[in-house]
């Protein structure tokens, strides 16, 4: 082979490695603002949250959720529960909607005015599971290695946790990466994903800062 | 033979770096027409959604109903929870292009819409408790208005009272501008375009006359 043809290899072959690696490079993506007030030992709130959710416990499957975000590694992320929803940053309710494939979904405040958090901080949120949701069904059990109720209603309670926190879905990212931001449970149904992977701590780290 | 080495290596490099530009920036497209619908001011929601579709093929299949529909009615459910407002639509059905020919008016249920958030309570901080009407839309997308023409893809709940969803619930649906029947944007711009994979209905045929989407679904009934 002539050096010619070795040095275009070469430029053409760095070229298509530098593209991989942009398209790849974003694990996270963030949603414009964040908490006022870093979710570091400070409060949530489930009262309200249903104990019987199609024969589960989704109420528990809530405190497991945030236990998985507590638990991640030097984040400033630590909450305790409260039974007093006034000092409550991320408040939890399971509701009812129609529409059965929407599972879950959040609504971000600053005071008693809703916000939009592309645009402005938020001084907490409002999380909301699907009471009538495909939250304890299966897409094709058959084909998928995790198909648990307890751990699907984990994954989309923290899931709508890492909106709270500031994380946005990621969009670029192949739909069934595993992470636990893509905008449906598939990291769940392959990976059995219910809590922070390494791209959502390393994206609360890039909101808050590390903890040490 | 330097000249025959080079001319077609620089002809692939032109090309490649046009196809780039043009697929990343859309710039020699016709620019689809964004729409604001809303008739209050909005907010958007962020979900996590069961099922997701990539393209008109796989919406298709999973729908029960895909057709064109005017809303003519419409109501707001507040619910125990304002955040979590759901519209409930009636509609005519124009023209179907999957399930039953003989419908002529259905209800369709979405999440989202206009609600009052005047009556959220949340004691520590009690400013701008009169923040009142606003539109929750899910992902920035505004539920379907009285008046306007949609081509919708619906799954049915199997309840009279609720009628159809939206497949995909944001996913399955796009409004034609009834002047020329052409495709528009009802989607907040800056949620389109952070996530046009997720409104690959706005992205493949806004701008474009509505024969094109009749022309796919055609092709996928048979």
């Amino acid at each position: 082979m002539s050096n010619q043809y070795k040095s275009i290899l070469s430029i053409l072959m760095v070229g298509v490695f530098t593209l991989s690696f942009t398209l790849e490079a974003s694990a996270y993506e963030l949603i414009g603002h964040k908490l006022t007030q870093a979710p570091y030992n400070r409060y949530y709130w489930n009262d309200t949250v249903t104990t019987n959710l199609g024969g589960f416990n989704a109420k528990n499957n809530c405190d497991l959720a945030v236990s998985a975000w507590s638990s991640s590694p030097n984040t400033k992320i630590y909450l305790h529960k409260t039974t007093s929803q006034v000092e409550s940053i991320m408040d939890f309710h399971s509701v009812f909607k129609a529409d059965a494939n929407e599972l879950g979904w959040i609504v971000f405040f600053n005071g008693s005015t809703q916000i939009q958090p592309s645009v402005s901080d938020y001084s907490w949120v409002k999380m909301h599971i699907n009471t009538n949701g495909n939250i304890n069904w299966m897409q094709d059990p058959t084909s998928y290695k995790y198909v648990e109720a307890n751990g699907k209603q984990q994954h989309v309670w923290a899931h709508e946790a890492g909106h709270g926190f500031g994380l946005d879905h990621v969009w670029a990212a192949s739909w069934n990466a595993n992470v636990l931001m893509t905008p449906t449970p598939s990291s769940y149904y392959n990976y059995g994903t219910k809590g922070p992977k390494d791209d959502e701590v390393a994206g609360v780290q890039a909101i808050y800062g590390k903890l040490y | 033979m330097k000249k025959k080495i080079w001319f077609p290596i620089a002809f692939a490099l032109i090309v490649t770096t046009l196809a780039l530009v043009i697929t990343s920036n859309n710039q020699f497209i016709d620019q689809p027409e964004f729409v604001t619908e809303a008739t209050h001011p909005t907010l958007s929601s962020h979900g996590n959604y069961e099922r997701l579709f990539k393209n008109v093929e796989e919406i298709y299949q999973f729908s029960d109903l895909v057709a064109e529909i005017t809303v003519t009615d419409q109501e707001s459910l507040e619910g125990d929870v304002p955040t979590a407002v759901q519209t409930r639509s009636t509609v005519q059905v124009n023209k179907v292009y999957k399930g039953s020919p003989d419908l002529k008016s259905i209800v369709i249920t979405e999440s989202g819409g206009v609600t009052d958030l005047s009556k959220i309570k949340k004691s520590f901080d009690t400013s701008n408790q009169n923040q009142g009407l606003v539109e929750i839309t899910p992902e920035g997308s505004p539920v379907i208005k009285p008046q306007n023409t949609y081509l919708v893809f619906l799954k049915d709940t199997k309840d009279a009272y609720w009628g159809y969803t939206i497949s995909g619930s944001i996913q399955g649906k796009i409004r034609l501008n009834e002047s020329n029947m052409k495709g528009v944007i009802t989607v907040q711009k800056d949620e389109y375009e952070k996530s046009k994979d997720l409104f690959f209905l706005q992205r493949d045929y806004a701008g474009k006359d509505k024969t094109d989407l009749e022309s796919k679904l055609s092709k996928l009934k048979q």
